[in-house]
């Protein structure tokens, strides 16, 4: 191994590589080559044709005994070897190739067209995943010709590149190819004819069909007999027929848009399966989600929303990703042979796309397991990662994470915090595209530490500091500390005296105090950034600061569909006690208090998304102060934008019951305000709600 | 001879031809005046490409004179891309917005703004005919409709029930969106207050809930009382095909858990199947025959 001061890697921000000349060969022997190389179109169709004879030599030989005009055709279009090359990541390139070639050979006329050719190279790529049937490509991309031709698709279709049609060729994912029981071409068709809607619909298609527990005939759906009895029918039309659950309906939705020809995805969320759909270029709508936890179906990159996010920001500027893919094949071609000029390619893969999420694990683990950095060198490549990718905090911690372990082995015990920090810095002002699992890198930061709990807890206090006036990650900052250190009576002092600390506290190193001092803010951040699991958990931290408040209402039948949501008041004020907030969904009670204003009101978001039975809305006072409330209006909403208005009252002798069976099918909402021009508080102890969950 | 008349029927024609207005909005005004159908045709423009064919031959203006005169068109164009003008044009049609599953989609509305029905995505438009075949039979249904309710007028107690009734039956789409047609379905319940007709349960009718209930008296083991709820149903008159396999489908249910009626469970979906061979629940009676009791 090479000891590295890493002066290249310093490069990719620092300083720009002058090109010195231009070659047209794939074989790059100069730093000044490594840019003219990859810049040039000539210069990405030599290495990428190189990097495909390096991943399937042997495929491209035996493809070339059997079928020779088609390697010789392939190898010599930039276009399709872009496609096939520039499109995101093959999982099986033999296996890919065989099935291009089987398209190519069945349709030389139909490939003549660009639109066709882009179909084909997405069908190739993605039923080159690992247990994607192959004998089923070549269906697959007859189906998308054929609908294309016949102007059955969308218009957006014509216009997808090869990669964006990764998101549609995948239609009904990896199984269930069978046209009965499955997501197959029949469905497809059905789909095609049957659920044409305009973009944007999409996201409520998955409601065409039913939520529904059990068939008609009395059969569960978590059963074999749900769909069974319906075999003669079309999956998807027996689907919307018969009903489902989140997987059949979330299926549904997502099958729709892209048997139309619109990119979609399904993916899992904890209990729960939800789907999105790219509305257009960059912009992916989540549809029936329930949580920010989720688990991508289809990806190029990852499975995370994260991953999806920085995907679209680097594959839309398709120049600059082509640019820094082909630097990566130069950098593999090199790293055995010549490492030093491997950096230097690695350097270029940053520099021309500083969000190309590959090049950066590629590059990080080059560094870490070809090149040994010193101690210093650390810190940089930290640096380099947290600044390069701070716009996606959790990607950066994925990068991060790769040299955790032998950064902090190297770094001296003075420098280790540092080093945590200089990522938290990077993303303190950044609040990413979606949450994610940030309490666990916070888990793995203070594991890989070491040391003592006293050590972990300057780790907490430092991040606490850094990250106090972030929207995003105070609050799960609180929550994995309070978790962490909060409920241990051996480290409980210590942990509330920091808090003391950061908060600049009058009463620090007293408990309570020092708590509510601390909760108050975490729980109105974790309301600001709807971070349901951050707000539960500091909500229940602060069960020992709650007045009860219980006031026992007649429940409406159903669960308790506010039980484990979140709440958000227009405002807050000195009145407020946030610790008081969580009780306000539950049937133990809570408070809110807003400032004066005009129109105040609580939306609550419920645990889970729900056809409401009822609401029960329950005041703190219908005496002197019942008229803050009134008039009344509750409203629900599916969405949190688009309200429908459900109850209204004058009569401020609470609390008020709501029964809306039949009448609210699907709510994930409830708002409460006061529908006037006052400018006045507004106050209340429960907005409880009840009814049959849908997820 | 023949061109004279060729003339005065060309000259005549005008005066049988529907009219096209500007939105929703404006048709409904008009149409509660003039008594006149509202045909609103929903398409998008800028992204659903069999919309523009079906288009066409909205656009046709010989399309006017096939609908007949008293029928007011609206062409309700589901752009992607709106300009700021077309945001605000979509307002005056949210009454007229119909509640279709799949685009290009034809609805007719009454003078009164009520759906009479649908046709919806190229499926069901081809099945139909196209659009001009699918225009005409919703037309028709309207008139069959408003046939049986004028004959209702004259009528009183079963009769007038069984008038009304066969109105709803004519448009087939249930109490309609949003319970419009509740009014009727309660006009039905004052004219044959004991149900004579059968017209009151099959509007009542739940599927769903007769499922449910056989669930839940299973679980129970009230499984007596659900059989007698089963009973009124089976001697209600005038449940269709499909509900009367929906209530056969809730006794398999039932019976399925009642260990003292399993030998129930075959004949009740032979009786299901039997009901319509053809349709899909009767496919299914058989599927399920077939995965219970294989020959």
């Amino acid at each position: 191994m090479m000891k590295s001061s890493l002066p290249v890697f310093l490069a990719v921000f620092l300083i720009s590589l002058p090109a010195k000349g231009v070659t047209s060969a794939a074989e790059v022997t100069y730093e000044a080559t490594v840019q003219s190389t990859a810049s040039s179109p000539e210069g990405r169709h030599a290495l990428a044709v190189a990097e495909l004879k390096r991943l399937a030599a042997q495929e491209l030989e035996e493809l070339s005994k059997s079928d020779p005009r088609f390697v010789e055709g392939f190898l010599e279009s930039k276009d399709r070897i872009a496609d096939f090359m520039l499109s995101g990541p093959c999982q099986d390139p033999a296996k890919s190739l065989r099935i291009l070639a089987a398209i190519w050979k069945a349709d030389p006329q139909g490939l003549k067209d660009r639109h066709e050719q882009t179909t084909a190279a997405a069908v190739a790529l993605t039923f080159a995943m690992d247990k994607w049937p192959e004998d089923k490509a070549l269906e697959r991309y007859r189906y998308f010709r054929d609908s294309r031709t016949a102007g059955e698709l969308h218009a957006q279709f014509d216009a997808l590149e090869t990669w964006e049609k990764r998101f549609v060729v995948s239609a009904g994912g990896n199984g269930g190819f069978e046209d009965v029981g499955g997501w197959g071409t029949d469905s497809l068709v059905w789909l095609r004819d049957n659920v044409k809607l305009p973009v944007n619909d999409y996201i409520d298609a998955c409601w065409q069909a039913p939520y529904k527990d059990n068939n008609l005939f009395g059969d569960s759906v978590h059963g074999a007999n749900y769909y069974a009895p319906f075999d003669h029918e079309i999956h998807a039309k027996r689907v919307r027929e018969i009903g489902g659950v989140c997987g059949s309906l979330s299926h549904f939705g997502a099958t729709a848009a892209r048997a139309n020809g619109i990119p979609a995805i399904t993916m899992g969320e904890p209990g729960h399966c939800a789907y999105a759909v790219r509305i257009s270029k960059g912009n992916w709508q989540p549809a029936y989600t329930v949580s920010w936890e989720r688990g991508l179906h289809t990806s190029l990159w990852g499975s995370t929303w994260t991953q999806l996010a920085i995907q679209e920001a680097a594959f839309g500027d398709k120049a600059a990703y082509d640019v820094s893919t082909a630097h990566l094949w130069q950098a593999r071609a090199l790293k055995a042979k010549n490492p030093d000029l491997a950096e230097v390619a690695y350097a270029a893969a940053l520099k021309a796309q500083p969000v190309n999420f590959p090049a950066w694990t590629e590059s990080v683990e080059f560094l870490r397991d070809l090149r040994t950095p010193e101690p210093e060198s650390w810190m940089v490549i930290g640096k380099s990662i947290s600044n390069g990718l701070s716009k996606y905090p959790e990607s950066a911690w994925d990068v991060f994470s790769l040299i955790l372990a032998p950064a902090l082995a190297a770094l001296p015990d003075g420098e280790r915090v540092d080093f945590l920090m200089t990522y938290h810095q990077a993303i303190a002002e950044e609040d990413g595209p979606v949450m994610w699992k940030f309490d666990e890198a916070l888990e793995a930061q203070s594991k890989a530490l070491g040391g003592d709990v006293s050590m972990q807890l300057g780790f907490f206090e430092k991040v606490l500091a850094i990250q106090s006036a972030s929207k995003s990650w105070f609050a799960p900052t609180i929550a994995w500390g309070q978790k962490k250190f909060g409920t241990d009576p051996a480290t409980s002092d210590a942990y509330f005296a920091a808090l003391g600390r950061v908060f600049s506290s009058a009463d620090a190193g007293s408990n309570e105090a020092g708590l509510r001092a601390a909760l108050g803010p975490a729980i109105l951040a974790a309301e600001e950034a709807s971070n349901v699991e951050a707000f539960q958990s500091l909500g229940k931290a602060g069960a020992t600061l709650r007045k009860p408040n219980r006031v026992p209402v007649e429940p409406f039948p159903g669960d308790l569909l506010s039980s484990g949501g979140l709440m958000k008041a227009s405002s807050t004020s000195p009145w407020d006690h946030p610790e008081n907030h969580w009780g306000l969904m539950e049937e133990e009670g809570g408070s809110f208090h807003t400032d004066s204003e005009v129109r105040p009101n609580v939306v609550v978001r419920l645990g889970k998304i729900g056809d409401v039975s009822g609401i029960v809305v329950v005041g703190n006072d219908y005496g002197q102060n019942g008229a803050r409330q009134m008039p009344l209006k509750v409203s629900v909403s599916e969405d949190g934008t688009t309200w429908t208005e459900v109850f209204r009252t004058t009569e401020q002798n609470g609390p008020w019951r709501i029964p809306l069976s039949g009448k609210a099918p699907r709510v994930q909402f409830v708002k409460a305000e006061r529908d006037d021009d006052r400018n006045e508080v507004f106050h209340l102890a429960g907005v409880r709600v009840y009814g049959r969950r849908l997820q | 001879m023949f061109s004279h008349a060729l003339i005065t029927l060309v000259l005549l024609v005008p005066l049988a031809f529907g009219q096209r207005a500007a939105d929703f909005t404006a048709a409904l005004e008009k149409a509660k005046t003039g008594k006149s159908d509202i045909v609103v045709f929903v398409h998008g423009s800028d992204w659903n490409r069999p919309g523009e064919a079906a288009a066409k031959i909205w656009n046709d203006p010989r399309f006017l004179s096939f609908v007949g005169s008293g029928v007011l068109l609206v062409d309700l164009d589901r752009k992607e891309n709106q300009t700021d003008a077309e945001k605000a044009a979509i307002r005056k049609n949210e009454a007229g917005n119909p509640p279709v599953r799949s685009l290009p989609a034809i609805a007719l509305y009454d003078a009164e703004g009520r759906l009479v029905g649908s046709v919806s995505g190229t499926d069901e438009m081809q099945a139909a005919g196209g659009l001009l075949a699918a225009t005409k039979k919703l037309l028709a249904t309207r008139r069959e409709r408003d046939e049986s309710w004028k004959r209702a007028e004259g009528t009183s107690a079963i009769m007038k029930a069984g008038r009304l009734g066969q109105g709803l039956d004519r448009m087939n789409i249930g109490l309609g969106p949003e319970g419009i047609y509740k009014p009727v379905l309660e006009e039905i319940r004052k004219a044959d207050p004991l149900d004579k007709s059968g017209y009151v349960g099959k509007y009542s009718f739940s599927g769903e809930a007769l499922v449910d209930l056989a669930l839940k008296s299973a679980e129970a083991k009230t499984f007596t009382a659900a059989e007698s709820e089963f009973a009124k149903w089976d001697a209600s008159p005038r449940l269709s095909t499909n509900q009367r396999q929906q209530l056969q489908a809730a006794k398999f249910a039932l019976y399925q858990r009642w260990p003292e009626k399993k030998a129930e469970v075959k004949p009740v979906l032979e009786k299901m199947r039997d009901i319509d061979p053809k349709s899909d629940l009767g496919q299914a009676a058989a599927n399920y025959i077939e995965m219970l009791f294989p020959t």
